[in-house]
């Protein structure tokens, strides 16, 4: 009995980290089924492969979630293998798996890293994910890991594009020649720029954030946000090759639906994006490929299509289809023991889990989890 | 189709891009840097500590020239330009020198025929593959006389490096980790033989606590840096270099501007990290919430390097629990007890040589300045040796013994191989008959308070003559490291000002070696040059005790209530000096920007190598006081009793302009400028020190009282027989008196029977 009352008392004292109501469940089961030993797997790959981009999203859920020891595990096991020892000192690798008998045979590790570039948007959410964990959860050394990984960022994947400004490139290497960039808008969400130029107001974020919100908004002509965007030397507008909108480009809408609604651009971004919510209204859900230039899309999506668009698609007062949808993710979550839909389930986290309000973002992207608040949801 | 494949494909096509080089494949301008900086170094072997020239002496002896490979570069390449005269008569055909790098043959360097007893050269490449972290040329003279019978060990058979000759090392950068398990490295590395010059970023207008943390820091790096010198280029609120590696002081509210928005910390912590524009350059943040914390983080690198590991380090406690004792300083001989040898060299090789005419043995001590061995009979020194057999006694082999290349005793060798019974010897202490009856004080040895003594094995010739052959193996000798030196049991005692014993081992602040009785005052208004002679005159001392300064006191304002019961090291606060020592014979020289005045001694003692500093009393009365208004860089360093306490010293560091400052840094990184630095006043003109010892004399330290009236009336006989002829006076009265009285008492005695 004096155990019970001092248990109630420490649930009192402490209802936020102790309440059971702050469990994610849809979290644990996705720990459960893809992370091993800090790792992100994405068994889909015959090399059982893990991306920056997996250990950047397990960053962020277990954030969300309040897993401080998941968080430790998957950032160790990001900064030992992928980032040579130091996320401060090395941008991540963004490809790590098996790798093949050649290389093998020559004496070198089974598994290791398979291509030493790094990828923008990982970056960025790791980033993101340390210096809002340091702020939560009054960690230091998160902090500064993640102002100096954002140092890097800036000095290594932040480069002046003519008439575009001050932009995010995908990775340090292959994405400028001869003055030609190929950029994908789907690596800059809004949010966590802004939240940078809150935070750093000296090192131009601000600037990144408006290049983000150009190339977003003029890449979509017809309403349809494109994975790929080359921009040839000087052009405008008008003379960007825009490639298919399909698997990167989803995140586009997932993101602008999660934008605070003070956020003084969306209003803007959801008018321009109506035709996508008007296409998965009429297709019965999300088109699997969009031409972005000609607006012809075939094809319907996954499941991880719909989880994505929940945010976007209560921005619109179109109900039928946010249930009809919201219907399609569930199902996606309910066979979360599968292990072998690593894209679709880290879709079905964000977009899900915002539905859901485990976690929001402020109108400067600051992070509100439900675990702060006492899950209230 | 599922979504994994579909994935699949998505990165294929990244990876694709990425690899391609013609469509995506070229670097941005923006990484040029990712491209490893290539350093090429060329420097003369006087820069790694040869003062001369490098003398072979025999067929088959040789040298060793030793460097370092720093641990953030990688050795590529390397070229030791090789300088040398060879002995004219040396046969070409057969003499020639081997040089070895890492114990692999490189070269062999033929004596041409008509170019003996001339400088030659050659150039011999060092293959990047046998580059470790210490690396050694290595080369053997190999001669030949032509003659029909020669000695291999023939006086004639010589050669000379000069030098001149030079190392080109050309490396390139590695990316370290921001690791603090480095720690000293990369900002110190011990691998590398020359002047340690670490910039330090400080805040703007950074307080006097702040300043404190980075003196302590300089001392602890000084002390680290040991005989190499140490410089602290100082950046207020600047990016530093991005070639250097650097030391960033901050607090969360003191930060310089390029990390201002860097996350604030909640305790003491220290960080390694990138430095922004160069990730082949590191930045060690110190930094805590407030200037405590910042002292605690100090103290957490200065006591504690050995637990740091990670890119970050929170200091949870740093505390000396034991505090310092007088005369303790690490790098100090022991005085509490016998010193053993083994104690006194880095490594037991160091006591051993081979080769019938081998360098001596040399160990190097640093003595307290103010050890009183006046008229004490010599530093008694137990010494055992071994060597191998002479092939006949007395054939002419000796070892002979001398301290600062002054020679005490010799030895001969004998064919029973060990030391004899007559081992103890007492190292004089320069006598007296030497300097023709000056009285000698202190210091003991001739050059203060560094010094070395030399074991000299020299074995005879077994050839003379007819063609006898030569012993198979060259002898070994061996000083044994169970041979001590005691220096316990004399009294702490020395005449002051001596800029000397300040200059050679940061006396009298080193006495307690975590400087806990030091007090440094600095002006209020701080520029970067006077930030910079204040670290640079820490990490001297640091390096003089090769303790870290944890226990130093820094203020930025004159007060004397502070200044009590402490020794005060000034810089550039000549103005409130000036207040407190009104006085010409108790400050001898003050220097301002619109002053010079300078008391000039009735006669300047030379710093002669065998004479103490203090000269007879009259000597150093003020006799001329001269007041100059001039432009043109001056800078001072003057020593003088403290105005508060006596016993207590003032050294004071003074310049014209705060410009002037960096004459007194440089010429404390300057052995031969140090070694011209004695008395009360060192004046520092261009590029010249003229020192002078003038005004009061104060001494510090304590003698018996026997002692104490022994050595001061030394200089004053007839004053002593005075008081002599005074007290046995005063003696017969008394004894004449009670010896009166007894007599008066026997005859009162005899009256009453």
């Amino acid at each position: 009995m004096k155990y019970a009352l001092l248990f109630i008392s420490v649930l009192l004292a402490f209802p936020a980290s102790a309440d059971p109501l702050c469990e994610w469940p849809h979290w644990e089961s996705f720990k459960a089924a893809y992370i091993e030993d800090g790792r992100v797997i994405d068994r889909s790959d015959p090399r059982h492969i893990t991306t920056s981009e997996g250990q950047s999203y397990a960053m962020f859920f277990a954030l969300v979630a309040n897993d401080r020891s998941s968080f430790d595990q998957v950032l160790a096991w990001t900064q030992r293998e992928l980032a040579g020892g130091d996320l401060a000192a090395y941008l991540p690798a963004w490809l790590w798996g098996q790798r093949d008998l050649a290389v093998t045979s020559r004496g070198g590790k089974k598994y290791g890293v398979l291509d030493n570039n790094s990828a923008a948007d990982s970056d960025l959410w790791i980033a993101y994910s340390l210096i809002e964990a340091g702020r939560l959860w009054h960690h230091y050394y998160y902090s500064s890991l993640g102002y100096l990984l954002l140092e890097q960022i800036r000095r290594y994947e932040v480069v002046e594009i003519p008439k575009l400004g001050l932009s995010l490139l995908p990775a340090p290497m292959g994405f400028v020649s001869d003055g030609e960039f190929r950029v994908n808008p789907s690596y800059a969400p809004l949010q966590i720029l802004d939240r940078f130029a809150t935070l750093y107001p000296q090192k131009n974020w601000d600037k990144v954030s408006a290049s983000a919100y150009k190339l977003l908004l003029q890449s979509m002509p017809k309403g349809y946000s494109p994975d790929w965007v080359k921009i040839p030397a000087g052009s405008n507008a008008a003379n960007w090759v825009l490639d298919v909108g399909s698997y990167d480009a989803i995140r586009n809408y997932l993101w602008v639906g999660m934008l605070a609604d003070s956020h003084p651009q969306k209003p803007t971004l959801i008018s321009a994006m109506k035709p996508m919510a008007d296409a998965v209204e009429k297709n019965d859900g999300p088109p699997e490929e969009i031409n972005t230039s000609t607006g012809v899309y075939s094809g319907t999506g996954p499941a991880g299509f719909s989880a994505a668009l929940l945010p976007f698609l209560t921005q619109y007062d179109k109900k039928e289809s946010l249930i009809q949808q919201r219907e399609r993710a569930a199902g996606l979550l309910a066979n979360a023991t599968e292990n072998e839909r690593y894209y679709s389930s880290v879709l079905a986290l964000f977009g899900v889990g915002w539905d859901q309000n485990y976690f929001q973002f402020s109108k400067d992207g600051a992070l509100h989890t439900a675990w702060q608040t006492g899950c209230q949801s | 189709m599922s979504i994994a494949r579909v994935r699949i494909i998505d990165i294929f096509v990244l990876a694709l891009v990425m690899l391609s080089p013609f469509s995506y494949g070229e670097p941005l301008s923006t990484l040029v840097d990712e491209e490893p900086p290539i350093i090429e170094r060329d420097f003369p072997l006087s820069d790694i500590g040869y003062g001369g020239s490098i003398e072979l002496q025999g067929s088959k002896s040789d040298t060793h020239i030793g460097f370092g490979s720093r641990l953030d570069e990688v050795i590529t390449g390397g070229e030791f330009d090789l300088r040398f005269t060879s002995s004219p008569a040396l046969q070409a055909k057969y003499s020639h020198l081997k040089v070895y790098f890492n114990q692999e043959l490189m070269k062999v360097i033929a004596i041409e025929e008509g170019k003996q007893g001339q400088m030659s050269g050659a150039t011999i490449p060092l293959d990047s593959r046998f580059f470790a972290n210490y690396n050694q040329v290595r080369i053997e003279l190999v001669g030949h006389l032509d003659l029909e019978c020669w000695n291999p060990d023939d006086q004639s058979i010589w050669a000379e490096i000069s030098k001149s000759s030079r190392l080109r090392i050309t490396s390139r950068k590695i990316r370290l980790r921001n690791e603090l398990g480095f720690l000293p490295a990369p900002f110190f590395d011990e691998r590398e033989f020359t002047k340690l010059v670490l910039p330090v970023v400080l805040p703007n207008s950074p307080s006097i606590e702040l300043i404190k943390s980075a003196g302590i820091t300089a001392s602890y790096f000084g002390a680290l840096s040991q005989w190499r010198g140490a410089e602290f280029p100082v950046q207020i609120d600047a990016v530093p270099s991005q070639h250097q590696h650097a030391l960033v002081f901050m607090t969360n509210d003191q930060r310089p501007t390029f990390l201002k928005d860097f996350p604030p910390v909640n305790k003491p912590t220290l960080q390694v990290i990138s430095h922004p524009e160069n990730p082949y350059s590191k930045l060690l943040l110190i930094m805590g919430r407030d200037t405590s914390e910042l002292l605690t983080a100090v103290k957490g690198l200065a006591l504690g390097n050995s637990l740091l590991t990670g890119s970050l380090a929170e200091i949870n406690r740093a505390l000396q629990i034991k505090p310092r004792r007088p005369y303790d300083a690490p790098n100090w001989v022991r005085t509490d007890r016998k010193v053993l040898f083994s104690e006194l060299v880095n490594n037991k090789q160091d006591l051993q040589v081979i080769g019938r005419n081998a360098s001596a043995v040399k160990i190097s001590l640093q003595l307290p300045p103010d050890l009183f061995t006046w008229r004490s009979r010599g530093i008694p020194m137990d010494l055992e040796y071994r060597y191998s057999p002479t092939s006949a006694d007395f054939d002419g082999s000796r070892m002979s013994v001398s301290i600062n290349k002054q020679f005490v005793e010799a030895f001969n060798l004998n064919s029973s191989g060990v030391s004899g019974g007559e081992n103890l010897v007492r190292i004089p202490l320069v006598a007296d008959s030497l300097v023709g009856g000056e009285l000698v004080r202190i210091p003991a040895f001739k050059v203060g308070s560094k010094n070395q003594l030399e074991f000299q094995f020299a074995f005879s010739s077994v050839s003379n003559g007819a063609c006898k052959t030569v012993p198979a193996a060259p002898p070994n000798a061996v000083v044994d490291g169970s041979s001590s030196l005691d220096f316990s049991g004399y009294p702490h005692y020395i005449e002051m000002p001596s800029l000397r014993a300040f200059a050679n081992a940061g006396f009298p602040f080193t006495r307690m070696a975590d400087l806990s009785e030091t007090v440094v005052v600095l002006p209020s208004e701080l520029n970067a040059r006077e930030i910079e002679t204040y670290l640079q005159l820490l990490g001297f001392i640091g390096a003089s005790s090769g303790y870290p300064a944890v226990g130093v006191e820094v203020v930025n304002d004159w007060v004397p209530a502070q200044l009590e019961d402490k020794d005060i090291l000034a810089i550039s606060v000549t103005p409130a000096l000036r207040t407190a020592m009104a006085d010409s014979d108790a400050l001898p020289m003050i220097l301002s920007e619109t002053e010079r005045v300078i008391s000039i001694p009735v006669r300047n003692r030379q710093a002669s190598l065998n004479i103490g500093e203090s000269g007879r009393a009259i000597d150093n009365e003020v006799a001329d006081n001269v007041n100059v208004s001039a432009t043109g860089g001056l800078a001072a360093v003057v020593g003088a009793e403290s105005p508060y306490t006596p016993g207590r010293s003032v050294i004071s560091v003074m310049a014209a302009t705060t410009d002037d400052l960096a004459k007194v840094s440089a010429a404390f990184n300057d052995s031969g400028k140090i070694s011209a630095m004695f008395g009360s006043v060192a004046v520092f003109r261009e590029d010249r020190v003229s020192s002078y010892l003038v005004g009061d004399r104060y001494h510090v330290g304590k003698l018996p009282i026997w002692q104490l009236i022994w050595y001061h009336f030394s200089d004053h006989p007839f004053i002593l027989l005075a008081c002599a002829a005074l007290l046995i006076t005063m003696l017969v009265i008394v004894i004449w008196r009670i010896l009166n009285q007894i007599a008066a008492m026997r005859l009162r005695a005899g009256e009453d029977e």
